[in-house]
């Protein structure tokens, strides 16, 4: 248990369907130049944040396999729109990875917290429901108490825009109640798509600075933004709020 | 008073992102062909920008900032970005608290013989350092009257609170004089610690409440929201001045919270008190005063060993010290063999190591041999 360092893990998930093409997928490819920009200026954050992207469509794959998003030698993925989207085959490819970097993490000597997973789509699954709904329960459900499923667990926090129906997105929040309660971002009726992955990416990095900063004593984890500080046309939602 | 929060100044201040989506069009290129491009991390030795996202510190033009040696002359391992990168900023709301503190003596025991050489250093962390704000870590020193007894307390204000460092004064404080008081006429283990610790809990809520009423914040609120404020743990040590006739000392331990309490001999380094559980996952969470866990806290009455150094330390060295057979461990047990010199002994408190900014504090106790 020699301690290398204390890591944070973020995964960005992403849906590349064909109806994030255009306007949507650009903004999309800027989120991760964003947050290397944010994050070289800030080496408190920097020495312990590691990000990693996965996209999905008919099928997930890993863009950016989890790591220090400012090594010198890395080549930031560019997105592109393929297929349908298959929030099981998301969820699926997320459990593998997040089973591995956490591991290999830990084996490494690091110390590692919860990761945070930012999960953004624009529209309804395409799979079926009972398929992608047993995949997130694979990814998120752990008994304490038994020990009984994925104890890697971690906190997940979608981000709704377009045609993305909030009810479904509501159901992804996890941890949905406990002390430490995640929550959803959705775009505001009728906001430009493009713009509100503009504020989405804000969001994400406000999120990636309050939550470093908090790993300095308190704080363990996630800290996600409070509403009087989001960017405009953007809006949280809890997992029990009624919010239509 | 005011809800809880974990907010802290320029956390949430909204990045501008449109100079990155103006500069890169085709992001699957960009950093490979333009490795000048600001977003490339800067070699480990030379930094352009240091500015946090703090309003209250200005974005100052890019300017050449010293290599992480100039400003922590010991580097364990990778120092990371922070070590070589932060200009230490002052909490101006607090400018009587200094960064770093430094102390360093001989304690005589009961028959006026040197008994103990005492080094103790508080560091402000580089998270603190470099958001400007206070360093909440605190450490208090008593001998009781008799010169039988030496008190030494630790104790780590919790950062989400504002106002911790109130909360770890008053522990440090109040633990050390009030158990110099007592052990003048009492042994150590007929001390009544579930009392004590009621009356340290209540201490820290009063003198939460006093300071917090002079910055206009007013509590009449539940403890909990007080604790939000300011919460602290604490570790107290009670070492015999003199030894026992086989050259050990009688040492009591007791505490509350994630501060640990170590001994280093030949064989390296042992937890005794306040070790983290081994968790899946990291975390920061502690138990803190003025909240008092359901269970009182359990003294540890133990022994220090002929030629044992006993260590005191807030989590900012004991989560890098981790089990003690790392890097961290290796690095502090060949600089306390023996004592150095305070000054020295801050700076190894000071270490730089990836990720650890955490406030720091550090009692180190070497027991005289006796012959």
């Amino acid at each position: 248990m020699s301690e290398r360092g204390k890591l944070l893990p973020f995964y960005l998930v992403i849906d590349v369907s064909y109806s994030m093409d255009g306007p949507k997928l650009e903004r999309a490819n800027n989120i991760l130049p964003a947050i290397v920009d944010t994050l070289a200026q800030n080496p408190i954050i920097s020495d312990k944040v590691r990000f990693g992207m996965i996209d999905f469509s008919d099928d997930a794959q890993v863009r950016l396999p989890l790591c220090d998003p400012l090594d010198p030698h890395l080549v930031l993925p560019g997105l592109a729109p393929r297929g349908g989207t298959s929030y099981g085959a998301a969820f699926s490819m997320l459990r593998q990875a997040i089973a591995y970097d956490v591991a290999q993490l830990k084996a490494d000597g690091f110390a590692v917290h919860r990761p945070a997973v930012f999960f953004i789509s624009d529209g309804e699954p395409t799979d079926p429901e009972r398929g992608w709904r047993s995949q997130f329960a694979a990814l998120t459900h752990y008994d304490r108490a038994s020990g009984q499923g994925f104890a890697m667990y971690p906190n997940v926090i979608p981000f709704g825009i377009d045609q993305a129906n909030p009810r479904t997105l509501q159901t992804l929040i996890h941890p949905a109640a406990g002390s430490k309660p995640m929550r959803m971002f959705l775009a505001d009726e009728g906001q430009d798509p493009a713009v509100a992955i503009k504020a989405i990416a804000e969001i994400l990095i406000s999120s990636v600075l309050a939550s470093g900063g908090s790993l300095a004593g308190g704080g363990s984890g996630i800290v996600l933004p409070p509403e009087a500080d989001l960017p405009g046309g953007i809006h949280s939602v809890a997992a029990d709020e009624d919010f239509v | 008073m005011g809800r809880p929060t974990l907010r802290r100044r320029g956390f949430f201040r909204r990045p501008d992102l449109d100079g990155a989506t103006s500069m890169v069009e085709s992001p699957a290129t960009s950093r490979e062909t333009n490795p000048a491009e600001p977003g490339v991390a800067p070699p480990p030795d030379t930094v352009a920008l240091a500015a946090p996202l703090d309003a209250a510190r200005g974005d100052g033009p890019a300017r050449a900032v010293a290599p992480a040696a100039a400003r922590a002359p010991y580097v364990v391992g990778d120092p990371g970005r922070a070590a070589g990168q932060v200009r230490p900023a002052p909490d101006l709301r607090f400018p009587e608290r200094p960064d770093t503190t430094v102390d360093g003596y001989t304690v005589a025991g009961p028959d006026g013989r040197p008994s103990v050489e005492l080094r103790a250093a508080g560091v402000r962390g580089l998270a603190h350092r470099y958001y400007g704000t206070v360093r909440q870590d605190s450490a208090a020193v008593r001998v009781s009257v008799d010169q039988r007894w030496l008190v030494a307390v630790v104790a780590d204000g919790v950062s989400a609170g504002e106002h911790s460092h109130v909360a770890a004064d008053t522990a440090a404080t109040a633990a050390a004089t009030e158990l110099a008081g007592l052990l003048g006429g009492t042994a150590p283990e007929a001390i009544d610690w579930p009392a004590l610790f009621l009356r340290l809990a209540d201490q820290v809520a009063h003198a939460t409440r006093v300071h917090l009423a002079g910055h206009g914040i007013h509590t009449d609120g539940e403890l909990t929201d007080l604790a939000a404020q300011a919460a602290t743990t604490v570790l107290i040590a009670v070492l015999a001045l003199a030894s026992d006739p086989d050259g050990t000392r009688e040492l009591h331990l007791i505490g509350l919270g994630d501060t640990s309490a170590w001994t280093l001999d030949d064989s390296g380094w042992s937890c005794h008190y306040g070790a983290k559980t081994h968790q899946l996952y990291a975390s920061s969470a502690t138990a803190a005063l003025p909240i008092l866990p359901p269970e009182p806290p359990r003294p540890a009455r133990t022994q220090l060993g002929r030629g044992q150094v006993l260590a005191l330390v807030t989590d900012g060295i004991g989560d890098p010290l981790g089990d003690g057979t790392g890097e961290v461990g290796a690095f502090l047990a060949a600089r306390w063999q023996a004592p150095p010199t305070p000054l020295e002994f801050a700076a190894q408190v000071d270490f730089a190591r990836r990720s650890y900014d955490d406030d720091r504090t550090a009692i180190v106790l070497w027991p005289e041999e006796t012959p």
